[in-house]
């Protein structure tokens, strides 16, 4: 009797650790896949400068009239500075605002699904004078448009 | 529950004009406070905004977004009387719902 409840656990014990093995194993493999994935893909948030933002979104062509942009050519506070964007081109699919001088330059993302109009406005943290970019995604590619905007007191903290 | 977010939804030929006001602090993280400590990041993340199963918006927004994101849209269809619902989620995990009928 005691015998045999012995070889129970002692089989459980073994399933118990054999389970902790698998665990351990299965959770180094997902760091090496999450780590694996963030190379691959860079955070666009996190990217610190205009370039690296620019890098990561993929190859902008710069058709000046397919996007509009519209900001104030000077703020006098960079805390709120409102901004639209609207687009004339066919099946828009996202919505990229970026601000060169921020620390973070990439500001917001908007998803357009199908039925929702190429136009989205909001009020967005300008660190200093600088280029504020409009980025917008087709299936056919990313088309963009920069603006200019003199900050005379930043926004970003 | 955060506090409620502030929508105003009209329909005109077709089109339904979309304004959101979502009170939240946007706290950047960069800043310092009145004793020199840092301040924490504290920024809605992800905005998603509803018609019944259809959703008109996602957002994904940064410290960047300006305290109380206001934010508008235009989506074709929408009826008089239609719920729009409105969801946010911060970096810190809270939430805030909220909803208004087209006018």
């Amino acid at each position: 009797m005691s015998g045999k409840d012995a070889g129970v656990d002692r089989h459980r014990r073994g399933f118990v650790a054999a389970g902790g093995v698998l665990l351990a194993l299965s959770h180094v493999g997902l760091l090496a896949s999450a780590r694996a994935s963030i190379r691959q893909l860079p955070d666009l948030f996190s990217a610190t400068t205009i370039d690296d933002a620019l890098a990561i979104l993929g190859s902008v062509g710069a058709d000046e009239h397919a996007v509009e942009l519209t900001l104030p050519g000077v703020v006098e506070d960079g805390a709120v500075v409102p901004v639209r964007v609207s687009s004339t081109l066919e099946g828009v699919e996202e919505i990229y605002l970026l601000v060169a001088s921020n620390p973070y330059p990439v500001a917001v993302r908007f998803e357009i699904p199908s039925g929702t109009e190429p136009f989205v406005s909001v009020r967005l943290k300008l660190a200093q004078t600088g280029s504020v970019y409009a980025v917008v995604r087709t299936r056919d590619g990313l088309y963009s448009r920069v603006a200019e905007t003199r900050v005379t007191v930043g926004g970003c903290v | 529950m955060a506090d409620p977010i502030r929508i105003r939804a009209k329909s005109n030929d077709g089109i339904t004009e979309v304004m959101l006001l979502m009170l939240h602090p946007m706290e950047t993280g960069l800043g310092v406070d009145a004793s020199g400590r840092g301040r924490r990041a504290h920024y809605i993340r992800d905005v998603e905004v509803n018609l019944g199963d259809r959703t008109l918006l996602r957002a994904r927004l940064s410290i960047a977004v300006s305290r109380d994101p206001l934010i508008a849209f235009r989506f074709k269809g929408g009826s008089k009387g239609d719920r729009i619902n409105v969801l946010w989620t911060d970096n810190l995990g809270e939430r805030g719902a909220g909803s208004a009928s087209i006018a």
